[in-house]
């Protein structure tokens, strides 16, 4: 049974992805990536890590996601703007190297994973509990201190920059 | 729980490979972080999916997990930083085209 | 309570840092609508106190802290190599004639952050910390090459810097992750230590079993790096961020942010295949990394040095001769061994001199001319005679030749690749070399053998002492190498 609920949500996670790449709209683009997070998440449920199933609806479906379609309504860029390029055949002539690059690395991948998979076959009885939120906060607050830390320094980093980047320029520049 | 972990891992190789196919086909700025999003989100499956293959009853590894939570607080910053960039790149050129960038050589 | 305080204390030079950068910020907030100058001279100080702590720490003993910062003399050499080009990097902006100096205190704290970046960088062995290091200095890196976004160069430099930065850390952190599910652990020397016999299997089980996940996950990880370092086939962005960006920053891209990439490699190829617990299998693997490296080395060098070339613009120019330089660095890296990485250290501090001293004279001629085209420089040498003299003696380094620091730093590096049996690759770096002195000594040409144009250059002393002093001292530690070699082998990290 859980193994037929993870294949149709794998499966979902591949087309919304392929979805993403291939729409010639912008805003289907970020629907598509919607879905394949929303699958992604109900995986991680599947698997036991509860927490991480929340902060990847909350943070990428309810934050990230919301950003760029806001940036897509911002900018008013529906369908006009992305027809002028990655047109079906502008797509095309770059699809051999496209299918080159992504075979070879899916097959690489798919081989790596054969074998990291099988290090540990052993004991993986009862693992309800893995991924649970006092077990997380525990390392993630005793061990990873002072990443933690060095992560609020990147969210003040990255706060100043899009401020900066973001506001209109106050002189006139002549380019 | 009994999905092997090989099948988290190549779905993970699967939406990486896609998110790689997706940045050198598109052309549109937008899309191309989109895609860089699908990358990091393979990255978090495989580190979620070997924490979870790590750890046994009696010890727990969960490098992997937290290390996931710090992927979704970078790629929200990138997200972030790279959209506001595209924002700025709109109003000096009307467009989110990757070759409005003009190649280089 | 007291458990905090030790380790904190190893922490001070960071903290002070991020200390800086927050009052940076606050100082420019309640400066709001002034000059910007005296953050900039906050910074210098800060600077300054920071130095002075890291001055005290060479030759003591590593400690560890928090589990994933490793305190030791190989970080310190960097930081001390970072704080020292970003307050050259911050008196440059100080002399930026083309900058405003009116509500630019972002620019002090996004430099200050990148630093922060560059510090947890070079001073750890866990991955997480590496990612997030790296991840900070690209965030500061993006912003600062998009500062003069209403300009069309410096917007579409940003935009380049953050895409290919995008797929690089995806790639990475791909890498990164195939890294742990292969070992179990995000320390990179318990992955080269553990035996392989208890699950998880660890590297050195890994590679028994077979090398093609190991090779994958390595590749991928090296793609970060490569991308810090502008090195082939990850150096696209290198030509238009450096002459997108405003001048002081294409300088802590080429300096500060290059040696940062530079470090974290040495580290992490250090830590994994020449610790002193490294598995025999993993050091042996080492060997075929270090064969991957060489051949990157080779075709960096060599695209560098030809695309540098055909270049008509100074800043263009430069850019491809630091993809070139970073070819020539990783030859040392190359060669896997404890004195290859000293030669390439060695290289660094030659390139800190001389990179510096170039770009700052960039900075002056285009802060003059309002122009970086080489054309422009015709006859410059005639109207500012002192700078163009040190830009002379920069482009003599660059090239490798005697009597600079840049000539001892090429034979340490050569020496060591020929004792490492790359006869190949050191062939390929000495035609390289000679490559070089054609568009090296071409700007030597515009700047003295030309007829000057008309008018004059208005002058600023402080900098072009500034450039003066960075002038002696590539020749002194030229004629003298030793005070830095000595410093360096102090430094080092096998």
């Amino acid at each position: 049974m859980e193994q037929l609920v993870f294949y149709s949500l794998g499966l979902g996670a591949v087309i919304g992805a392929l979805g993403v790449v291939t729409a010639k709209n912008p805003i289907l683009s970020v629907l598509s990536l919607l879905w394949t997070f929303f699958c992604l998440a109900c995986v991680y449920l599947l698997i036991g890590f509860e927490f991480l199933a929340v902060a990847q609806i909350l943070v990428y479906a309810g934050a990230i996601m919301v950003l760029f379609l806001f940036v897509i309504m911002l900018l008013n860029l529906g369908t006009s703007e992305a027809a002028d390029f990655d047109t079906a055949r502008a797509m095309g002539r770059r699809l051999p190297l496209v299918l080159l690059v992504g075979c070879t690395l899916a097959a690489l991948s798919i081989l790596a994973a054969q074998q990291v998979g099988g290090t540990s076959d052993e004991a993986r009885a009862d693992l309800r509990s893995v991924g649970s939120l006092t077990d997380l906060a525990q390392v993630m607050f005793g061990t990873y201190l002072l990443a933690f830390e060095a992560a609020s320094i990147l969210l003040l980093a990255g706060t100043v920059a899009v401020v900066m980047l973001a506001k209109r320029e106050r002189r006139k520049n002549a380019a | 729980m009994n999905i092997p972990p090989q099948q988290l891992l190549i779905l993970a190789g699967i939406l990486f490979a896609i998110g790689v196919g997706g940045f050198v086909i598109r052309r549109n700025l937008i899309v191309v972080l989109m895609s860089i999003e699908l990358m990091l989100n393979a990255a978090n499956l495989t580190f979620i999916a070997a924490s979870r293959m790590h750890s046994t009853s009696e010890v727990q590894n969960l490098d992997g997990a937290v290390f996931a939570i710090f992927v979704i607080c970078v790629a929200a910053v990138e997200a972030a930083v790279g959209l506001a960039l595209v924002i700025a790149f709109f109003r000096r050129h009307q467009s989110i085209s990757l070759d409005s960038l003009g190649a280089g050589e | 309570m007291d458990a905090y305080i030790e380790p904190l204390k190893a922490l001070a030079p960071e903290l002070l840092l991020t200390a800086a950068a927050l009052g940076a910020l606050v100082l420019d907030l309640l400066m709001r609508g002034r000059d910007s100058r005296f953050v900039g001279y906050f910074t210098l100080v800060s600077l300054a106190i920071v130095a002075i702590i890291l001055m005290n720490r060479i030759g003591d003993e590593p400690t560890a802290a928090f589990g994933m910062v490793v305190v030791d003399n190989f970080g310190t050499f960097f930081k001390l190599f970072t704080v020292a080009s970003l307050a050259v990097v911050t008196i440059f902006v100080l002399s930026d004639r083309n900058e405003s100096h009116h509500h630019i205190g972002e620019y002090y704290f996004l430099l200050l952050g990148a630093a922060i970046g560059i510090f947890f960088m070079v001073s750890t062995n866990h991955l997480l910390l590496l990612m997030l290091g790296l991840e900070l200095l690209s965030l500061a890196s993006y912003a600062l090459a998009g500062f003069h976004k209403g300009e069309r160069k410096s917007a579409e430099a940003a935009m380049k810097y953050v895409v290919f930065g995008g797929l690089s850390a995806g790639v990475m952190l791909y890498g990164i992750s195939l890294l742990y599910g292969l070992t179990g652990t995000l320390d990179l020397v318990e992955m080269a230590k553990s035996t392989g016999e208890a699950m998880p299997a660890g590297l050195a089980g890994q590679l028994t079993t077979s090398a093609v996940p190991v090779a994958l996950a390595m590749v991928l990880v090296l793609a970060g790096f490569a991308y810090k370092m502008s090195v082939v086939p990850f150096h696209f962005w290198t030509p238009d961020v450096y002459e997108g960006a405003p001048t002081p920053v294409t300088t802590f891209l080429a300096v500060a942010s290059k040696a940062a990439g530079v470090a974290a490699l040495l580290r992490f190829l250090g830590a994994l295949f020449l610790g002193p617990d490294v598995q025999s299998v993993v050091a042996e693997y080492g060997a075929s990394v270090g064969q991957l490296l060489a051949i990157l080395a080779a075709v960096t060098m060599t695209l560098g040095n030809l695309s540098a070339m055909r270049q008509t613009s100074l800043k263009r120019l430069l850019a491809y001769s630091s993809i070139a330089h970073a070819g020539y660095i990783l030859i040392g890296v190359a060669t896997m061994t404890g004195a290859g990485f000293e030669a390439a250290m060695f290289y660094m501090a030659a390139y800190y001199f001389m990179n510096l001293g170039a770009f700052g004279f960039v900075l002056y001629f285009e802060g003059t001319l309002g122009s970086d085209s080489i054309e422009a420089l015709k006859g410059y040498g005639f109207k500012a005679p002192l700078i163009s003299i040190a830009m002379v003696t920069f482009l003599v380094s660059l090239t490798g030749l005697p009597p600079t620091i840049g000539f001892y730093g090429k034979y340490l590096l050569f020496k060591e690749g020929l004792d490492a049996g790359m006869y190949w690759l050191v062939g390929v770096a000495a035609l390289n070399s000679v490559v070089s002195l054609f568009y090296y000594f071409r700007i030597a040409k515009m700047l003295f053998l030309k007829e000057p144009a008309s008018g004059s250059v208005p002058r600023q002393p402080l900098f072009a002492g500034l450039l003066a002093v960075l002038c002696v001292l590539t020749i002194y530690f030229g004629l003298l190498p030793d005070a830095i070699q000595e410093f360096v082998r102090n430094c080092l990290l096998i």
